[in-house]
């Protein structure tokens, strides 16, 4: 194959391109860049931009710019760039050959065939002019395939089964949500729904309002009528958000954001998760809205469906997984990368449609939740053994997330932070990892204190525990092994372990040579050894070490 | 060496002293003792066996992954990757970085803007100071190959300039100029680490179509 065939996700705000490479569905970037913006733009010298360059020029020049053209495809009209006028299919075109060139860059080979995806509420129309932008981009395009089609296939689904998935798609400008049925690789849009003009970016704007405005309290002048101003307002509160999916707290610091005659006005504010959530919380309600409008189109109910999925970058604010999973009751998948996914199922239709071998989206998970014991309310009863969930299951590693904690009784001096692994919403169910006190805390009234527990899961799958109190700076960690089961150090090495591990292969190797009715007896002590080592009974599994000795030893041949 | 056992069978007396028979039934003991250990010996020798069998296919895999780990590190440290790695590191540790000049931007920003404010409530070396330190830093960034994208007063580039903002002007001389640098933009070796943010100028009749 001397061209390759890629997976295009044509978006409204940015596009992505992305391969099988070694049968492993890949994102293709080149220059550092993986996510495309889909604008184009002629400078003002007649030079032809697309992808970031255009975006640049957006504000000098926005005659001869045009963004977000996905939302006029199929549409009868002529948009001007500089002195001409483009089709919107013409302009898609333009962004589909900045793509491919990024992709051809990052294979080294020319690349000639493409699979490229659009929103499931697509008409014949708009799809013919995304084909036609495709031909005009010199691909030829095997599929054009629906978005969250696209997603299931990234996550493996449908292949072999049939199921029913919801695909929840809130990206920088827009929202998405459909049921998809898929059955052994034949897939049916069921329903969607969504908001053309929803997303990130409202989220963005709403954050500057709320630091424009405290600003204002503060000093007396809105940093909001300064361009300059403005524009690191924007930027900061850009950057708070992307902190906040991961932390409860961000401090946005501006030194000398205006000034005020000759005084010069810092900026030093604290936005918490709460508070951020307070400002967009009509926005995620809307999304909800539309999710059980979904639902009700498509004549199911939550429980009727198999799979949820998360899709786009905003979908990383911890509080959208938490109203998705309320609502719907499913632990939703977003493990692969949300910008990414569509991407890659196209990567993946792609790979099926010229018959190569696909491999699976791999992806480094954590495969128990791990979080801590706390007090809370459940069903309306306070209880203390409650399973504070901070990484959830299935999350992407490596991971770092913090949660804010209280005390409960007035003057506490000491929180015991323990640490657990595993489902059960009741902590003392599911295994303990590790535990540790954080002491010495300053005499304040119950529910005062800030205790920010963070839990950092590197690569290796080492967990890093730490708890702080914020204003005595009071800090504690300990490291812990994220996974597995915990075995005596005497079962893991030395000689008992040594001998142990030569009967079970010299077993194994037996095995082969018994036929069926001598090999129950070993096959059965096997398992019974296998068993007694995971329950960590060392005991048990000596004297079946040795009965697995006498059993080798008759039949020595 | 043949013995005759005959007289075994002859009838004893219950108290008879015989001590060939004591003999006998001592040898018999020590034959039974001896198998057993023999068949100790042997089990206890099965065991070992398998056991040196086991610890050298422990050393055998061991080996092969050993083997294996070096020949990735020799390729490892055969590709010419590592330069572009680096690279990449560098540019995250610059990024990390930049909201500090950028603070330094400002100060600087602030005290040139009013000069004699700062020069009367703190005389001139304040300003010196903060001069010698941008120069410092200025410094810093050329050891490591890391340049300042020039903006204002320059034309408007797109590949290296974000525009935040267009203000209207009348003379032409300014049209599609930098007006002011909003965030101070740098490339490293060629490539853009971070674009510049900038205020620029359009000619009035542009803005008012």
């Amino acid at each position: 194959m001397s061209s390759t065939v890629i997976g295009i996700d044509l978006g409204t705000t940015n596009s992505v391109a992305a391969a099988l490479i070694d049968g492993k569905p890949t994102v293709l970037e080149s220059g550092g860049e993986r996510l495309i913006p889909s604008v184009v733009g002629l400078s003002p010298g007649g030079e032809l931009l697309t992808g970031t360059p255009a975006k640049h020029q957006y504000v000098v020049s926005p005659d001869r710019t045009i963004k977000s053209v996905k939302r006029q495809m199929g549409q009868e009209v002529l948009l001007p760039l500089g002195g001409r006028t483009c089709t919107p299919a013409e302009i898609s075109a333009l962004i589909l050959r900045k793509v491919t060139a990024v992709a051809r860059e990052s294979l080294g080979r020319p690349v000639g065939q493409a699979v490229i995806t659009v929103p499931a509420y697509f008409t014949d129309i708009q799809r013919q002019a995304t084909l036609q932008a495709g031909e005009m981009a010199g691909l030829e395009v095997l599929r054009i395939i629906n978005e969250p089609t696209a997603a299931a296939l990234a996550y493996g689904l449908g292949q072999q089964s049939h199921e029913k998935v919801l695909v929840y798609d809130l990206g920088g400008g827009t929202f998405d949500v459909s049921i998809v049925e898929i059955e052994n690789g034949v897939v049916e849009v069921l329903a969607t729904a969504g908001n053309n003009h929803l997303g990130g970016d409202d989220f963005d704007e709403r954050l500057v309002d709320h630091l424009g405005a405290q600003f204002r309290k503060q000093h007396g002048t809105d940093p909001r009528e300064d361009a300059q101003a403005l524009a690191r307002l924007t930027a900061a509160a850009e950057n708070a958000k992307i902190h906040l999916s991961s932390h409860p707290f961000a401090r946005i610091r501006e030194p000398f954001l205006l000034t005020a005659g000759d005084r010069p006005l810092n900026l030093d504010l604290e936005v918490s998760r709460i508070r951020f959530i307070d400002l967009i919380e009509d926005l995620l309600q809307s999304t909800i809205e539309l999710t059980a409008k979904v639902l009700e189109d498509a004549a199911l109910q939550a429980r009727d469906l198999d799979r949820v999925l998360l899709v786009g970058g905003s979908t990383r604010i911890p509080a959208v997984r938490e109203m998705v999973t309320d609502f719907l009751g499913h632990s939703p998948h977003g493990e692969i990368n949300p910008d990414e996914c569509v991407a890659l199922g196209a990567a993946v239709q792609a790979g099926l449609a010229t018959g190569a071998g696909v491999d699976m989206v791999l992806v480094d998970v954590n495969p128990y939740s791990l979080g801590v014991r706390s007090l809370g309310r459940s069903f309306g009863l306070v209880h203390n053994d409650l399973m504070s969930v901070i990484i959830p299951r299935n999350t992407a590693i490596p991971v770092s997330r913090s949660e804010l904690y209280s005390t409960t009784s007035d003057n506490q001096k000491e929180v015991r932070i323990q640490v657990y692994q595993g489902e059960s919403k009741i902590a003392s169910k599911n295994i303990l990892l590790g535990e540790f006190a954080l002491d010495d805390l300053p005499p304040l009234p119950a529910g005062e204190p800030e205790i920010v527990v963070t839990f950092d899961y590197d690569i290796d799958g080492m967990v890093h525990v730490s708890a702080v109190e914020r204003s005595s700076g009071r800090e504690k960690e300990i490291t812990i092994k994220g996974t597995g089961e915990k075995m005596p150090e005497s079962t893991v090495s030395g000689p008992s372990a040594a001998r142990r591990k030569a009967a079970v292969r010299k077993a194994k190797k037996l095995l082969q040579e018994l036929g069926e009715h001598e090999r129950r007896p070993l096959e059965g002590l096997l398992k019974s050894l296998e068993l007694a080592e995971k329950q960590g009974n060392q005991q048990q599994a000596d004297t079946l070490v040795e009965d697995l000795w006498e059993l080798l030893y008759e039949n020595r041949g | 060496m043949r013995f005759d056992l005959s007289f075994l069978n002859r009838p004893r007396g219950k108290e008879s002293h015989d001590p060939l028979a004591e003999g006998l039934a001592r040898v018999e003991e020590a034959l039974k003792e001896l198998t057993g250990t023999v068949s100790q010996v042997t089990k206890g020798q099965f065991q070992l066996t398998a056991l040196v069998e086991s610890q050298a296919e422990t050393l055998e895999e061991t080996a092969g992954n050993i083997n294996e780990g070096l020949a990735r590190a020799g390729e490892q440290m055969d590709t010419q990757v590592s330069r572009e790695q680096e690279e990449k590191a560098l540019a995250v540790l610059l990024r990390e970085f930049l909201p500090v000049l950028d603070g330094l931007d400002r100060i600087l920003e602030f005290v040139n803007q009013n000069q004699e404010i700062t020069r009367i409530s703190f005389g001139p070396s304040l300003v010196e100071g903060l001069k010698s330190l941008a120069d410092r830093a200025a410094q810093a960034l050329a050891a490591l190959g890391v340049k300042r994208l020039p903006a204002t007063g320059r034309p408007f580039d797109p590949h290296r300039h974000h525009a935040v903002k267009a203000v209207p002007v009348t003379d032409p001389e300014l049209d599609g100029r930098v007006l002011q640098e909003v965030m101070a933009g740098y490339e490293m070796r060629g490539r853009v680490v971070r674009y510049a943010s900038v205020v620029v100028a359009v000619r009035q009749e542009d803005q008012e179509r």
